[in-house]
């Protein structure tokens, strides 16, 4: 197998054994998986004409920029019965799939992948869709990778979800 | 007295919920069905949203000529933009020709509008400046009557732009009334006043609008329980939370129609939530500059759908500063039991990159989709419409219940003699007077009536 080739499934092995420990809802496991200086963003998107000068993301409009700080003060409020947005949980199911790694410095690499994410609550059949693409870098901490950096892209303007009270 | 010729095709069951609306003040309690109902959702499109002042968009978003943004009165489609001469203008997104819309964007900038339909083109002041091959198809046609319509009233308070659908209805002025007092303390404290970061983050719920509205009025009552959580990781400071001992509340209703609530530090010189050189002398009185540096949270409603959000809170309490910053928002009608909810956060305009990014993050990890706070009010939020609009809940005649504190049921006082505001003001957050105004004005407006009773009786 190419060098490229593993680095690839290493990759994808570290993105879906993190996918499982947010759908098994273990959050304090994903904690661990980010490092001390993470950075997790959500920039808006924006609906903008074809031949726009603009981005279809906003410079400066966000669902989510956090640090590991706020991060772990959410996951933190998510422990307590009383977050009726996550009782009863969610039950989410992540498909992260077309896993690209882009490059690849001394210990940093940058990897795109694609996230669909199914979620389903309460005693009904409705279900938000959440689509989009994720751009990460993670870097390899004793041996280990982690997530240094995510930007989540994604392919909504108008949110179809009454909350976003979970991570992508 | 009901003016029968505005409820000329209303059945009769609705006119009754509507009346039982009217009695709220006398009951403490309304119609469960107001919530989730077909034919008081298409009245409402009809009288509340084309008859009052409906929150369209800030100066902000627009600074340059050109620059537009699509957005809605009740269900209408209506361009914000910022023509060639710097006016502020409100049109009604729809071609002259054969009316479909214009603006296939959110947001961007033009000189001019072309219809993707005949390409019927018009300057971003609305006038009608292109009509492919007129000499030999329209060689009749005036383009100067031609222009995209404009809502039929526009006006900004502060750089809030308004819009009515009523060429009839009171100046935005008249309809702000006593209440821009309460708005002075949130928008004019300093000297540049305020301007929205970023883009309003949009999302959609399965309740009615009503609900957020009358929340934003002040249900102080639920924080307690629907945000324990955030409460109990200090995402709102303890001294400063609702059973916070330093903090004196008061509530604000019937204030030309509009309510709300704020909560002060009584025996501090400043709360510290924006940066206390910000606060400027020049545009406020003594008094309101006070309560200003003071004010720890306040959330409020100009009828129908425009709230308001200033709180000093924290997105991580072990590593951060407590941080203001200001929330608006517009509860868009989708149906009787579906909301769009658009969320702006404004800071400062005088303040610090660093102080406007800190105010951003505090405001979207509390209030905004992913909000610590609110993203458990949108989970209960749902159930309302669901249990208003089912069968049983019709039979019984489900009547939801704003008693708290009123009448006998508390001591509240109201200390509007000795306070320097206008409105009908109570010396604590704990009771609904708020929400029966915002349910007062929406009875007043169902029925052709201005919201402010005493507009009405001086009329009279």
């Amino acid at each position: 197998m190419s060098e490229r080739f593993e680095l690839r499934l290493e990759c994808e092995e570290f993105l879906f054994d993190e996918a499982e420990r947010l759908d098994d809802g273990k959050l304090h496991e994903w904690l661990e998986l980010l490092t001390d200086d993470v950075e997790y963003r959500v920039p808006r998107r924006v609906t903008r004409e074809r031949g726009s000068e603009q981005s279809s993301f906003s410079e400066d409009g966000f669902l989510y920029r956090e640090d590991m700080g706020t991060l772990t003060t959410r996951v933190e409020r998510y422990d307590r019965e009383y977050a009726w947005a996550e009782n009863p949980p969610s039950r989410t199911r992540r498909f992260v799939s077309n896993v690209r790694v882009h490059d690849e410095s001394d210990d940093e690499i940058r990897v795109k992948s694609n996230l669909l994410l199914y979620r389903n609550q309460g005693d009904t059949t409705e279900h938000d869709l959440l689509v989009g693409e994720r751009e990460d870098q993670l870097r390899r901490v004793d041996g280990a990778l982690k997530l240094a950096r995510r930007t989540v892209y994604l392919d909504q303007t108008i949110l179809a979800t009454r909350n976003l009270s979970f991570f992508l | 007295m009901v003016s029968g010729g505005t409820n000329v095709g209303t059945s009769s069951q609705t006119q009754t919920v509507i009346e039982e609306v009217g009695n709220i003040r006398e009951t403490g309690t309304i119609p469960s069905r107001i919530h989730n109902d077909n034919e008081i959702h298409e009245l409402e499109l009809e009288r509340v949203f084309s008859d009052t002042w409906v929150f369209v968009g800030h100066e902000s978003e627009i600074p340059e000529p050109g620059d537009y943004a699509k957005r809605y009165i009740g269900d209408s489609p209506f361009i914000f933009v910022r023509d060639d001469t710097g006016e502020v203008r409100v049109l009604f997104d729809s071609c002259q020709h054969r009316g479909t819309t214009v603006v296939r964007a959110e947001q961007g900038n033009t000189s001019y509008f072309r219809c993707p339909y005949h390409n019927w083109t018009y300057k971003n002041t609305g006038e009608l400046v292109g009509v492919p091959h007129k000499e030999q198809f329209f060689k009749e046609l005036d383009t100067c009557e031609h222009a995209l319509d404009s809502a039929p009233q526009v006006d900004s308070y502060e750089g809030l732009v308004f819009a009515s659908l009523s060429a009839t209805a009171p100046s935005l002025d008249e309809y702000l009334g006593d209440f821009k007092w309460y708005l002075d303390l949130h928008l004019k404290f300093a000297e540049g006043g305020m301007e929205v970061v970023g883009e309003p983050i949009r999302w959609e719920i399965d309740t009615n609008w009503k609900i957020g509205a009358d929340n934003f009025t002040g249900d102080s009552y639920h924080t307690l329980a629907t945000h324990k959580s955030a409460m109990d990781l200090d995402i709102f400071p303890p001294e400063l939370s609702a059973v916070g001992a330093e903090r004196t509340p008061v509530d604000v209703t019937e204030c030309s129609g509009h309510s709300c609530m704020l909560a002060y530090l009584e025996n501090q010189e400043f709360a510290g939530g924006y940066p206390e050189d910000i606060f400027t002398e020049t545009h406020l009185s003594e008094s309101e500059l006070r309560l200003a540096k003071r004010l720890v949270s306040s959330v409020g409603t100009v009828f129908p759908n425009f709230s308001f959000l200033q709180m000093n809170l924290n997105a991580d309490p072990e590593n951060r500063e407590v941080t203001a910053f200001l929330n608006i928002r517009k509860w868009q009608p989708l149906g009787p039991k579906k909301t769009q909810v658009w969320n702006w956060i404004l800071v400062p305009r005088d303040s610090s990159e660093e102080f406007k990014q800190r105010a951003y993050d505090t405001g979207i990890s509390t209030f905004s989709v992913a909000g610590n706070f609110e993203v458990d009010d949108f989970a209960v939020w749902d159930g309302i419409a669901e249990a208003a609009g089912s069968t049983f809940g019709k039979k019984i005649g489900r009547r939801s219940n704003f008693q708290m504190g009123v009448g006998e049921m508390g001591d509240a006082t109201n200390i509007s003699d000795e306070w320097p505001g206008p409105g009908a003001v109570y010396d604590t957050n704990f009771e609904d007077g708020t929400m029966q105004t915002f349910y007062q004005s929406w009875y007043r407006s169902m029925t052709g009536r201005p919201i402010d009773s005493a507009t009405e009786d001086v009329n009279e």
